[in-house]
């Protein structure tokens, strides 16, 4: 009986230390977020390498325009201005916090606006080893969290993905306390369970005194020895846009 | 006086500065090297089995504030001399306040969501030579009013004071009709110095899951009317209505677009219902399979223009999202009342950054005699390679 008790005492304890640690999880993923909250626009330019196994490279510019939102995900525009067969090519995404994003692809040579499917979350980006999920605006409510191990500065939580259709099992993502709980580095494990990817931060900028920007994001896929840089230039958090600035004939100007 | 005249050459010179700050100049070009070939005898005397050909397509943009000069051009050079043409296919100058835009030239203006018979489509002629059953367009030229709202969705306008006609292929050229028919085979049904402008609206906007566009067009059909008896055929006057609509669930796709056209002397309803599902990431690399069925109906039967009265598309489309961007789209299209049935088959694939490859396949398995047009074009099938330069 008193086995049963001290057995039952200990599954409780245990119980309320994972509690805890998916509480704190959240907690620290919240403070980035609400740490991060009030840029409001945002625009910048980006080049992508891509590196494949024998070290060749190729490279893509785009453009990017995001619009903050608070209630609901922010809304952003990607412009592709290379490879020059795709010139032109734009996205437009509603992100949402809850259930699948909206999202229209405007293809230049045809003059069209289509309607895509956002569900294809763990599909690459351009041939790049970033996945559509790993660009998509961080929306707190996609993950599930756990806090982990706390190192130096850092704060180590592993983030769930809710979406049956993203591509990990889990995200562990490296915060920097005394950073504003910018985020320096996440690990990606495939559905296996296996690690997957690495994914580091390099090169920051404070800008308007609060918000914590990369310039340079490099991807590593350990399971194929790839890698895909992002080097992000032309800063601008004054540009002031308007959600009428992020409408379908939005999309089509911005890809003529 | 003289210093409110200052200040205006200050505000003037400020203003150009600002200009000149947002000045933004960009330019490209892009060369193509096409062969065609038609591996059976042709049906008609003087037609040829192999064309090279090679296009040109420059294009530039200026951008300064809030306006725009866009260009895109387009020229040909093949064996048929109708095919060796020229095109302005976007020339338009255009300036935003705020929500509202306006402009004015040549365009390029794309309604519809399904893949195989975009009906509600019609602001511009087709290029005919420069494909007979694909996407190419004339500019038409234009000029376009629109308001657009992320709450209320987009108004545009349009105002044509031009309507072009299509060109038909010359002696040497496939596709075509046991006569050689020039431009002027085709007439108006009203006087062609009368002639009436063509006036268009379109409203498009989405609700969650759901877009919708509803549009409207008055004036000269861009689709002749054929008389099977006389071979006699003119651009009638009509007013169209069209509805498009998109659901979409995740990976799965419900689509339709529906017209009624009015004219005097015919008058019709036609529609595509369409879905579409998609399988992403199928191997765990980025590959996409994407299968579409469209159906088509057209209540004017045999007389049809485009002959897809009663026809079901079946295709698969495979996107490998890799570094090249390689794409394949296998096609399938059958008439379900007659017997005729063609296949086709496009793929492309980029390499070393600017180069660009295109491989097409068209293949009629049968074509039933009590169709329209296409009977004229039953030793027709072609394969096509396309070497493209981007600079």
């Amino acid at each position: 009986m008193k086995k049963i008790i001290v057995i039952l005492l200990l599954i409780q304890t245990l119980n309320l230390f994972s509690q805890s640690n998916e509480k704190l999880g959240f907690e620290i993923a919240q403070k980035a977020v609400l740490m991060d909250q009030g840029f409001k626009s945002l625009s910048t330019k980006l080049k992508m390498t891509l590196k494949n196994r024998n070290g060749q490279t190729s490279e893509r510019l785009l453009e990017n325009k995001i619009l903050e939102q608070v209630e609901d995900g922010d809304f952003s525009l990607i412009i592709f201005n290379t490879p020059k067969d795709v010139k032109g090519t734009a996205t437009l995404t509603y992100t949402h916090k809850i259930g699948p994003d909206d999202q229209w692809l405007f293809l230049p040579a045809v003059n069209r606006v289509k309607r895509i499917s956002s569900s294809n979350k763990s599909g690459p980006f351009m041939g790049s080893e970033f996945s559509f999920e790993d660009l998509a605006s961080a929306e707190l409510e996609k993950y599930s969290y756990k806090f982990i191990a706390e190192k130096d500065e850092f704060k180590i939580v592993e983030a769930y993905p809710v979406d049956e259709k993203s591509g990990y099992s889990k995200r562990v993502v490296y915060y920097n306390s005394k950073k504003n709980y910018r985020v320096e580095k996440v690990e990606f494990y495939d559905r296996k369970g296996d690690h997957l990817k690495t994914l580091r931060y390099e090169k920051f900028n404070l800008y308007k005194e609060k918000f914590w920007r990369a310039d340079v994001f490099i991807m590593k896929n350990h399971q194929t020895n790839k890698e895909t840089v992002l080097e992000f230039s032309d800063w601008n958090f004054d540009v002031n846009f308007s959600r009428d600035d992020f409408t379908q004939e939005a999309l089509k100007k911005a890809g003529n | 006086m003289t210093k409110y005249k200052i200040n205006l050459i200050l505000a003037l010179v400020f203003h150009l500065k600002l200009i000149s700050q947002n000045f933004n100049f960009d330019s490209d070009i892009k060369i193509s090297e096409e062969f065609r070939y038609f591996f059976n005898d042709p049906s008609f005397q003087g037609q040829e089995d192999f064309f090279p050909s090679y296009s040109l397509t420059p294009k530039f943009n200026i951008k300064f504030n809030d306006n725009n000069i866009i260009f895109r051009g387009f020229f040909r050079h093949d064996k048929d001399i109708r095919r060796t043409h020229v095109d302005l296919r976007e020339f338009y100058y255009q300036t935003s306040i705020s929500q509202y835009d306006f402009s004015i030239g040549y365009h390029q203006v794309f309604w519809g969501v399904v893949e195989s018979n975009n009906l509600v489509d019609i602001i511009n002629q087709n290029d005919a030579v420069e494909s007979p059953f694909g996407n190419d367009k004339l500019g038409q030229p234009l000029s376009k009013f629109t308001y657009s709202s992320k709450n209320t969705g987009i108004f545009s306008f349009f105002l044509m004071p031009f309507h072009r006609k299509i060109v038909f292929p010359g002696k040497k050229a496939r596709f075509r009709f046991p006569v050689v028919l020039n431009r002027n085979f085709i007439k108006y049904e009203k006087n062609n110095k009368k002639l009436k402008k063509d006036f268009a609206f379109r409203w498009n906007h989405y609700f969650d899951i759901v877009d919708i566009g509803l549009s409207y067009f008055n004036g000269n059909g861009r689709e002749p009317i054929f008389n099977r008896n006389t071979f006699m055929a003119f651009y009638p006057m009509i007013s169209q209505f069209g509805l498009d609509l998109q659901l979409t669930f995740e990976t799965f796709l419900f689509k339709f677009e529906g017209i009624k056209r009015t004219a005097d002397l015919q008058s019709f309803y036609a529609q595509v219902v369409g879905l579409e599902y998609t399988l992403n990431n199928v191997n765990g690399n980025g590959l996409d399979i994407g299968m579409i069925s469209e159906y088509s109906y057209d209540d004017r039967g045999a007389l049809a223009v485009n002959s897809l009265q009663n026809d079901v598309f079946i295709g698969t489309r495979f996107n490998w999202n890799d570094f090249s961007g390689t794409s394949l789209l296998v096609g399938l299209l059958s008439d379900i009342k007659y017997n005729s049935q063609s296949f086709s088959c496009d793929f492309s694939r980029r390499f070393k950054e600017v180069y660009k490859i295109n491989l097409e396949f068209q293949y009629f398995l049968n074509i039933d005699s009590r169709e329209l047009l296409l009977p004229f074009f039953i030793n027709d099938h072609f394969f096509k390679i396309e070497l493209s330069q981007f600079f």
